[in-house]
């Protein structure tokens, strides 16, 4: 039964998401949601359930309780149709060596039921960075970066509703992480729903609308990037991450609470 | 999206440098078996018409002649080769391509071929269908063995997830993907085998279109199996290392070790009786009548009285030739028996075979083959039954003529008579003859396929998630 949301513009939303694997709890209880023209980062240390939040949205995980919604639909019910609304874009994008970067994506939009002319395919690749001379070299060619942006121009193609991002900004370059970081805004300003697991405190201030900190599977602070003052994320993050209790003391903080 | 998944395996595999490399073995490989097997066969089907027409004219040219030493000279029985042969020889080359039709004796068939191959026997494997059995798996092992496992490593796989990519989706275009390479591989090698093949001089089978569809369904149904199983090994193994080190294991016993221990323990358990010893009761056979004083002295008497007279000089008819034909007719139910006994150890040879078929699909495979290819024993047997049948009708129409004309002293039969006894014609058999013979294999290679499709289903299925994971 897909589960409507309401007026709310919510794309991704997670309720009350709880996953465990046998008796360890990677998420506890998760209520989260990303709008449309909203990038909500995800920072924590390792462990910290970022990346089970992000394969839940995918629909590789099974919420042990609680359920994930993208675009109004529970992905556990249309795990389909759900990902047809989004893009994804790990830390190592995955292609095909053989191909070349136009065909990799001609090829991941046709699984979408996604036609588009070369001509469109190329533009798509331009707008996401990639030097027009690469286009049609090999992938096995290309740098982690120039991966990143085939990545990203299929979430450009597919016109994605939602794109999600685990450490992107991982391994790459300042000159590459600040391209991406642009092409980022651009789509968030288009009105896409993004949601970024990172470890870069910095990028997700320059970046997110909002940031959430999670600790064991929890998200202890959900912060409306705009509101922080200097410095304050840096010192809330660290307070967290150096607080002996996985739990947190005390009520989150959601800075967004009630602007919906 | 199953026809993206599919293309893009095409794809994929078009740019595969070792799969390119496959292809022009393959079609090298079935060249030259198929050019080998032709030039064998027309060997044969020249030196047979030769030695059919030099058995006719040393036949007709024999002189005058008592008709019981024509029997004894008599003449032999050619075995037709099918024209499939050239594809699968079967048995050909070990069950003797001529049979000596002479009388009192229902004589084994000779001319071996693996005989004279001497130190080159090991050669006379190298058939088309010994490629298509045996090499042809490596290959589709070589270019699947990746197929799922190479994209897990690659991270492609969890990519295609995130697309919405199905299991059921993935692995019919995999299989698609897996079928283009197989018919790649094999197909142009195939179609090449078949120019080659179809110009040999061998006699075409009366249902040689039916068998050459009952071939192609059965090779296609065992690359159905070899391809999903590839594909399932694939998709359950760690990496891709581990698929392919796990299907050459499988190739080396499936392939290698358990049809040769199979053939082993089926002569240890039944074992063929010696040629010498078969020679010896197929003599003793003959002699039957002859060493038994008691029947002879029986016949005499029944025929005597049959004819109401005292002496077999007074028959109306020549009584040599007589006790001949008894003699004749009085070992057939014996020679039976010998050929009764050995055809037994061969269905429990067979027996052993088509139970160990269970663990290699291959063994099916080769039964069925040699079947449609009418190569293998049954064929073979219809072949020695009809020149017993043709023996038996000679050497009836020579003592008939000694019979009715030698009672008044020696007696010389002439070209005339010779001249009547015909060539000896077999139109092989058409597969209605041994229909519910190859159920069982049939059976086992179409498990074999549902249970490979089934196991790459599930083994793809348990992949995603776990990739998914």
């Amino acid at each position: 039964m897909t589960t409507a949301i309401g007026q709310s513009k919510s794309v991704l939303q997670a309720q009350n998401l709880t996953k465990c694997f046998g008796d360890f709890v990677a998420l506890d209880n998760l209520d989260l949601e990303v709008k449309a023209g909203e990038l909500v980062c995800l920072l924590g240390a390792n462990g910290a359930g970022k990346t089970t939040t992000i394969n839940s949205f995918l629909g590789f995980l099974e919420p042990t309780r609680g359920a994930v919604f993208i675009d109004g639909m529970n992905v556990a019910e249309h795990p389909q149709k759900t990902k047809k609304t989004l893009a994804y874009i790990p830390e190592q994008v995955a292609l095909y060596p053989q191909l070349s970067g136009l065909e990799n994506i001609e090829y991941f939009l046709r699984l979408s039921d996604i036609k588009r002319s070369t001509a469109e395919l190329k533009e798509m690749l331009r707008l996401a960075g990639l030097p027009e001379e690469a286009t049609e070299n090999r992938v096995s060619s290309y740098s982690k970066g120039m991966r990143q942006k085939v990545g990203v121009a299929i979430a450009l193609a597919k016109e994605a509703k939602a794109l999600l991002l685990d450490e992107p900004l991982s391994g790459l370059d300042p000159s590459a992480a600040n391209e991406l970081c642009i092409t980022l805004r651009g789509l968030k300003s288009d009105g896409c729903a993004i949601l970024m697991a990172t470890h870069d405190v910095f990028r997700a201030k320059e970046i997110g609308t909002k940031i959430g900190i999670m600790k064991s599977g929890k998200l202890l602070d959900l912060l409306q990037v705009e509101t922080l003052e200097t410095g304050e994320l840096e010192r809330l993050y660290l307070n967290h991450m150096r607080s002996a209790e996985s739990a947190p003391q005390t009520e989150p903080r959601r800075q967004n609470e009630g602007e919906a | 999206m199953i026809a993206a998944i599919a293309q893009n395996e095409i794809r994929l595999l078009s740019r595969n440098g070792v799969f390119v490399f496959l292809i022009i073995t393959m079609i090298a490989l079935m060249t030259g078996a198929s050019a080998l097997s032709v030039q064998r066969l027309n060997t044969f089907e020249r030196e047979r018409s030769a030695a059919e027409l030099v058995d006719r004219e040393v036949w007709n040219n024999q002189g005058e002649r008592n008709p019981h030493a024509a029997a004894h000279f008599s003449r032999y029985a050619f075995k037709p080769i099918p024209g499939l042969a050239a594809f699968d020889p079967g048995v050909t080359d070990y069950a003797g391509l001529a049979l000596w039709m002479e009388a009192h004796h229902q004589n084994p068939a000779v001319f071996r071929r693996a005989e004279d191959l001497g130190d080159l026997g090991g050669h006379s494997g190298l058939s088309p269908a010994w490629i298509l059995q045996y090499a042809a798996p490596i290959f589709i092992f070589l270019v699947l063995f990746s197929a799922v496992a190479g994209e897990r490593e690659l991270g492609t796989q969890k990519q295609l997830i995130a697309s919405g990519v199905t299991a059921r989706a993935w692995l019919v275009g995999k299989f698609i993907g897996a079928g283009f390479s197989v018919g790649a591989i094999v197909l142009p090698a195939v179609l090449l085998g078949y120019l080659i093949v179809g110009n040999s001089d061998a006699q075409p089978l009366p249902d040689t279109g039916r068998r050459v569809a009952g071939l192609s369904i059965v090779y296609g149904i065992y690359f159905i199996a070899i391809s999903a199983f590839s594909i399932g090994v694939s998709a359950i193994t760690r990496d891709k290392r581990t698929a392919f080190t796990v299907l050459i294991a499988v190739w080396a016993i499936a392939f290698i070790l358990v049809p040769r221990l199979s053939g082993s323990i089926a002569g240890v358990l039944y074992p063929t009786p010696e040629s010498i010893s078969i020679t010896d009761d197929l003599r003793d056979a003959s002699m039957a009548y002859y060493i038994d004083e008691d029947l002879q002295d029986q016949l005499q008497r029944s025929v005597l009285e049959e004819y109401g007279v005292q002496s077999t000089d007074d028959l109306p008819f020549d009584y040599s030739g007589y006790t001949l034909q008894y003699s004749e007719e009085y070992s057939h139910p014996l020679f039976a028996e010998v050929y009764r006994g050995l055809d037994e150890t061969f269905v429990r040879q067979e027996r052993v075979l088509a139970a160990a078929s269970i663990l290699s699909p291959v063994l099916a495979l080769e039964t069925l083959s040699a079947g449609f290819s009418g190569t293998d024993r049954l064929h073979h047997d219809s072949f020695r039954q009809a020149a017993e049948e043709r023996r038996r009708v000679i050497v009836k129409q020579l003592n008939d003529d000694l019979t009715q004309n030698a009672k008044d002293g020696p007696y010389m039969a002439d070209e005339a008579l010779w001249r009547q006894v015909g060539d000896f014609e077999h139109q092989l058999p058409s597969m209605d003859q041994f229909s519910g013979k190859y159920a069982f294999s049939i059976i086992v290679l179409v498990f074999y396929a549902v249970a490979s499709v089934l196991f790459g289903y599930v083994a793809v299925r348990s992949s995603q998630k776990e990739s998914a994971a």
